[in-house]
């Protein structure tokens, strides 16, 4: 060989140093970089030719140091810290709206209102007593309302999140379907897509974040991605966007969709099973819905046991001409046996025009049998109110002493005539409470519906402490408070209201410490996969330092060499 | 492993992070002294937090009720205390003037002074607290005691009919010629009818043909003085016959006499005696109304006032009245009466002045209107009127405006259609309407009332009618089996018991305006009444003073006052009052001394009840106690769960902190250096 094949040497020596320093100074601009892998040149001999002599190097290309089994554990985890983060979140953030512990809240107007009810008893002729009972009540009634409207408003948002997530998906996997284009078209040429890998995976990691994923690359350098049942998110370069879906029957409750490539929504709510979106619905429906039911299950039970006790009663002012119930039932119902109804009876008290009592109605109740008609029926039956008319039949009467009718919208109207007056004398039914006359509380729509009855705050007097007309008769206010004491919640249907309540800010401080938990260990746990992946992939500063000096060294070398040859070749030529 | 910059970093800010979360929650801890803000700082402690809050704050609300109650105890207590202190008193003095000869005016004036005392008693046992009565029960707001010196209205009985016309006729008319006074009038005659009651009534399944001899020839019965049948022992009223003892009628299941086709009572014994009829068939009757025999034609002689044998009449109890139109309404009025005079329709009446009284009687009343008043239980009605009298004067039943029906001439069509303007039942021309029915008429003009207290029942009736001054009355106090002797009717009447003790009587006034007329048979209606009269009820307020415990807040009058059914030793204590009080007046030994005995017992009922309040005062206090144990022992528990130990709490915070500056330090050592730095 030439000497001048000895320049060739020099030459790729040089080149060789110049491309690991360009690299080292890719890896040390990149340092901060998230996803990024640290590149190495490969470096080998060229093959030498025959005679065995060493051509020098060659560069065979620039690798990327990842490993795939590190990257993989990442990404499965990143999945679950998102969904035990979300957890964390929305927990503790519907723990804020049990914290009474100052008594500012529901449990602390709960027992004001019970105390309230005490003092009636106490001095039940009082007018003062009856006001500040009225003004508890709806300081109750309002407290169940911001409670209910709180974990509403949670409501809405998880679901205003979930619509935000599903957009984050579908940029994610967006960009990955372009990346896996440049992928594709880059190395269909020979050249290294490394940056592109890096960035693909990182675009991988946030996403698995909000939706649990499986991946692979297929021969062509394409990353799939799919929902665990195989439908694609990622096909190559095409990618499917991920839905909200919002049908009539959810009423604005979004499940999460995928589309298919024909354009078919398919629900994968069920399929996904954790990540960011899976967490926020399921805390939606499973978390939140039950605080919210089940303080409405305490709210509409109040209402029933207080009114229960309190229709069949008398206040001091309680002697009216005529009442509508509050309740109207459409006409199917007015045929079917009333719920809640047991074996008694109620009465009513007649009063004339002077004031004198009068007549007594009395009426018997079965329990499970008796309709509204049935007890329409029974009522004007003992007012006497029926008479024969020509054809034998019997009708009510026009002018009758008290009557009992349905209107057209289907609630019952109690009536008298001639100036004669009635109240309610003990009703050991609840039929009263359940047809909704002589009312406290009106809940039929649960906690955000509670308030006192319009009737009560108009005129207190109206409230009854007891059960004859007469102004010291405290036996209601008596059996209210008994009724705090009373076991009527739960499953085993023994837990009292306090109690109820109790168990819910119990379940909520044990879930949040639970989730604060698993939100740890798992953060932990990947903080352990990231560093493992770090150490893989990660670019050290001071390694750096001492390549850059190496391919310096070796730069100067080469040069060092290439003028040698060159002093040696014009050593020839001046020969 | 290989360590990158990147995972330096990393590392150093989780720690840092952690830290100062720690920092933070212990900050936050410091500053509100509590451990515990939010349920998951400790579930469970913080349910029992909820749970002790709870307690200690019904604790407290019942601590101010009981404040309220114990002030309502020992009002009460008090009371009590004084009423008793005010029962020994009047024993005191009962007992003084229980010696016997004590001089009346002492007498007199002890009972002066007792009855005062009384009265403060009265009043104790009103006391009020507040603005609720103490001895009420329930109807707290009702006035317990109320001594029965109030006027209690009378209930009047009357079941008898009075006719009156429904125009006035100015006193200045009344003397003037009716033809000028009644527009319509035409000269002719009108008819009234009046009707006996049907005695004795039939049951059902009674022949008919037994009702009609009846009516063909009413059976007079005997009467006593107020003109109520004697029956006899069977029940049977006795028919009047000649000699009551000597012949026997037979009667039928009713009672009624069977009467043969001539209309004769057959007596018993021999079924041969015959009565004189009349033409049509009816009984002629002597004076005393009995069917005359035929064998003994034995005319009793009456007083001198009275036609030797009256008149059988026609139809008893119908007069017709001719009217040439020149009489006044004076001469109408003493005509009706004279014709009802002469016609034989009156009965025997030893009470009245005159000896007899009329089946009707009619007269001009202080408010211009005539009247026309049946016997009593006596029917109605109008007959033929062709003067138009009667129609235009618009006669009505008391108590009922309708116009009574009057039957007018059918002459012309067209006449008799326009002046029909009474709404007449069907077969208004021809046939006769209906007997007017008897109607129970409310008589408020007379605005009776009674006066006092009475244990007795009494009857007032009227037994001789007329106004203030003129009228009589009887008084039974056993339902009217028995009568008083007559006394005169004013407008305050002092109604007392037959055998005229004058300690138990009510006075009966009336209020009315002007002088109303008294019909006969009115009857007033005193039934008796208490000393005191009690409005409030008898219940026992409970409230609930603790968990589940209720106590009693009162004891009410009846209790204390009055006899109670469950216990033989209690007296009514205002009745034993007013009885000593008017046996010092009447100086009766006996009465004063049982009333003394009385007296220990309402003390004994009086102390027995101080008894049990003080009792329930007890247990307030005691409760009173529990309840503030509970207060302290909860407070105590709370402060563990949820305060925070201010000394650990420092302690802790500064571990915290130190804890924080040796990893910052450390951080800085770690990340600082650099090969760069090294390199030249």
């Amino acid at each position: 060989m030439s000497l001048l094949g000895s320049f060739e040497v020099g030459k790729k020596s040089m080149s060789a140093a110049q491309l690991g320093q360009q690299t080292t100074g890719h890896n040390i601009a990149n340092v901060d970089t998230e996803g990024f892998s640290r590149q190495e040149t490969i470096q080998e001999t060229a093959s030498p030719n025959n005679g065995g002599r060493g051509l020098g190097v060659d560069i065979q290309g620039i690798r990327r140091n990842t490993d795939g089994f590190v990257k993989d554990k990442v990404v499965g985890e990143q999945t679950k810290v998102g969904s035990w983060g979300i957890r964390n979140q929305v927990l503790t953030e519907a723990e804020t709206v049990f914290t009474d512990l100052d008594g500012n809240r529901l449990r602390g107007a709960l027992d004001e209102f019970w105390d309230s009810w005490n003092n009636l008893a106490h001095e039940p002729e009082s007018v003062t007593m009856r006001k500040t009972l009225v003004s508890k009540a709806s300081a109750l009634s309002e407290r169940f309302n911001t409670f209910n409207a709180r974990l509403d408003q949670m409501h809405g948002d998880l679901n205003g999140r979930v619509q935000a997530k599903v957009l984050e998906v579908n940029q994610l996997t967006r960009q990955i379907a372009e990346l896996n284009k440049q992928v594709e078209q880059l190395e269909n040429q020979g050249r290294p897509a490394n940056d592109a890998r890096d960035r693909r995976e990182l675009m991988l990691t946030q996403l698995s974040n909000l939706v649990e994923v499986r991946y692979f690359e297929n021969e062509r350098g394409t990353m799939e991605v799919q929902v665990p049942n195989g439908q694609a998110l990622v096909h190559g370069r095409n990618f499917y966007d991920m839905t909200a879906i919002n049908n009539s029957e959810l009423a604005g409750d979004f499940r999460l969709g995928l589309k298919t490539p024909t354009g078919v929504e398919n629900d994968v709510t069920d399929i996904v099973k954790s990540g960011e979106i899976k967490e926020l619905i399921d805390q939606r429906d499973g978390n939140i819905q039950n605080y919210q039911d089940n303080i409405d299950l305490m709210a509409k039970e109040l209402a029933f046991r207080v009114n229960s006790v309190h229709s069949g009663g008398t206040g001091l002012n309680a002697l009216r001409y005529n009442e509508t119930s509050a309740y109207a039932l459409n006409p199917e119902a007015l045929k079917q046996p009333l719920p809640f109804l047991q074996n008694g009876f109620f009465e009513i008290k007649l009063y004339d025009k002077d004031g004198n009592a009068e007549q007594l109605v009395h009426v018997d109740v079965e329990g499970g049998k008796d309709t509204v008609e049935t007890l329409i029926e029974k009522i004007n039956r003992a007012a006497g109110a029926y008479e024969v008319d020509d054809q034998g039949k019997e009708k009510l009467k026009e002018k009758t002493p008290f009557k009992a009718t349905i209107g057209a919208d289907g609630a019952v109207t109690f009536q008298t005539d001639m100036g004669r007056q009635f109240h309610y004398n003990g009703d050991s039914s609840n039929a009263l409470a359940t047809l909704g006359f002589n009312t406290f509380f009106q809940a039929l729509g649960g906690a955000g519906d509670i308030r006192v009855n319009q009737e009560l705050l108009d005129d207190e007097m109206k409230i009854a402490a007891g059960y004859d007309l007469v102004p010291g008769d405290n036996r209601l206010a008596s059996a209210m408070g008994d009724l705090r004491m009373h076991g009527v919640l739960g499953e085993s249907g023994d837990l009292s209201f306090d109690e109820f309540y109790n168990s819910q800010v119990t379940d909520i401080g044990l879930k949040v410490q639970d989730s604060k938990k698993g939100m740890d260990n798992h953060g932990e746990m990947l903080s352990q996969y990231q560093a493992l992946s770090d150490g893989i992939s990660g670019v050290n500063l001071d390694e750096e330092m001492a390549n850059m000096v190496k391919y310096q060294r070796a730069y100067e070398s080469s040069a060092r060499y290439m003028s040698t040859v060159d002093d040696m070749t014009q050593t020839l030529i001046n020969m | 492993m290989r360590v990158t910059d990147q995972t330096k970093l990393k590392a150093v800010q989780g720690n840092l992070n952690k830290n100062a979360e720690e920092l933070q929650n212990l900050m936050v801890g410091m500053s509100n002294g509590k451990k515990l803000n939010k349920p998951s700082d400790d579930p469970v402690g913080a349910a029992m937090v909820q749970d002790f809050k709870t307690s200690i704050d019904r604790s407290k609300s019942l601590e101010k009720n009981l404040a309220s109650d114990r002030v309502w105890l020992n009002s009460t207590e008090t009371a009590v205390g004084q009423v008793a202190d005010t029962l020994v008193k009047i024993k005191e003095m009962a007992l003084k003037g229980g010696n016997g000869g004590v001089p009346k005016e002492e007498r007199t004036a002890l009972a002066k002074e007792l009855e005062m005392v009384t009265g403060d008693l009265v009043k104790l046992t009103n006391k009020k607290e507040g603005k609720l009565y103490l001895f009420s029960g329930t109807k707290s707001l009702t006035e317990p005691v109320l001594v029965n010196k109030r006027l209690k209205e009378a209930e009047i009985v009357f079941d008898g009919l009075r006719v009156k016309s429904g125009k006035k006729v100015i006193i200045l008319d009344q003397n003037k010629p009716v033809s000028k006074t009644v527009p319509g009038f035409k000269p002719g005659s009108f008819t009234i009818e009046v009707k006996a009651p049907e005695k004795a009534v039939a049951p059902e399944g009674t022949a008919p043909e037994e009702t009609t001899p009846v009516e063909a020839a009413p059976v007079e019965y005997q009467v006593d003085g107020q003109g109520n049948p004697i029956l006899d022992e069977a029940g049977n009223p006795i028919p009047v016959n000649g000699a009551a003892t000597e012949v026997a009628y037979q009667l039928d299941e009713a009672g009624n006499p069977i009467l043969d086709e001539a209309g004769n009572p057959i007596p018993v014994a021999d079924a041969g005696q015959k009565y004189q009829l009349d033409e049509s068939g009816n009984p002629i009757l002597d004076e005393a109304g009995n069917p005359v025999p035929i064998d003994a034609e034995a005319a009793k002689a009456e007083a001198a006032k009275l036609p030797a044998t009256p008149p059988t009449p026609v139809n008893p109890g119908q007069v017709t009245i001719k009217l040439t139109g020149e009489e006044t309404l004076n001469d109408v009025v003493k005509l009706i009466n004279d014709a009802y005079i002469e016609e034989g329709n009156w009965e025997e009446d030893p009470d009245s002045p005159l000896g007899y009284k009329t089946k009707l009687f009619a007269h001009i009343g202080q408010d211009n209107n005539i009247y026309l008043d049946p016997a009593k239980d006596h029917q109605f009605r109008f007959g033929l009127d062709e003067t138009g009298l009667i129609k235009n004067l618009g006669f009505h039943l008391l108590g009922n405006d309708k116009p009574l029906p009057v039957q007018v001439p059918a002459e012309a069509e067209g006449e008799a259609e326009a002046v029909e303007e009474t709404p007449a039942p069907e077969g208004a021309d021809e046939a006769p309407q209906d007997f007017a029915q008897e109607i129970v008429i409310p008589f408020e003009e007379y605005k009776p009332l009674f006066k006092g207290y009475s244990k007795e029942n009494y009857i007032v009736r009227v037994v001789k009618p007329g106004t203030y001054g003129s009228a009589q009355y009887a008084v039974s106090d056993d339902g009217g089996k028995t009568w008083g002797p007559r006394q005169v009717l004013q407008q305050q009447n002092e109604v007392y018991n037959p055998d005229g003790k004058p300690s138990d009587k009510v006075r009966l006034q009336f209020e009315a305006e002007g002088h109303p007329y008294f019909l006969d048979g009115v009857e007033f209606h005193f039934s008796g009444n208490d000393f005191v009269e009690y409005h409030g009820n008898d219940v026992i307020k409970e409230v609930p003073i603790d968990n589940g415990i209720k106590v009693a807040l009162n004891t009410t009058a009846p209790r204390l006052f009055m006899k109670q059914e469950d216990d033989p030793d209690s007296v009514n204590t205002f009745e034993v009052l007013n009885r000593l009080i008017e046996a010092l007046e009447e100086d009766e030994q006996d009465t004063v001394l049982k009333s003394i005995q009385d007296l220990d017992k309402s003390v004994n009922q009086v102390l027995k009840e101080r008894a049990e309040i003080g009792q329930r005062v007890l247990e307030l206090d005691s409760s009173g106690d529990r309840l503030a144990q509970n207060i302290d022992f909860k407070s105590t528990e709370l402060s563990d769960i949820e305060d925070l130990d201010l000394a650990k709490g420092s302690i802790d915070l500064n571990k915290a902190e130190m804890k924080h500056q040796t990893a910052l330090d450390a951080s800085a050592r770690l990340i600082q250096p650099s090969l760069v730095q090294f390199l030249k």
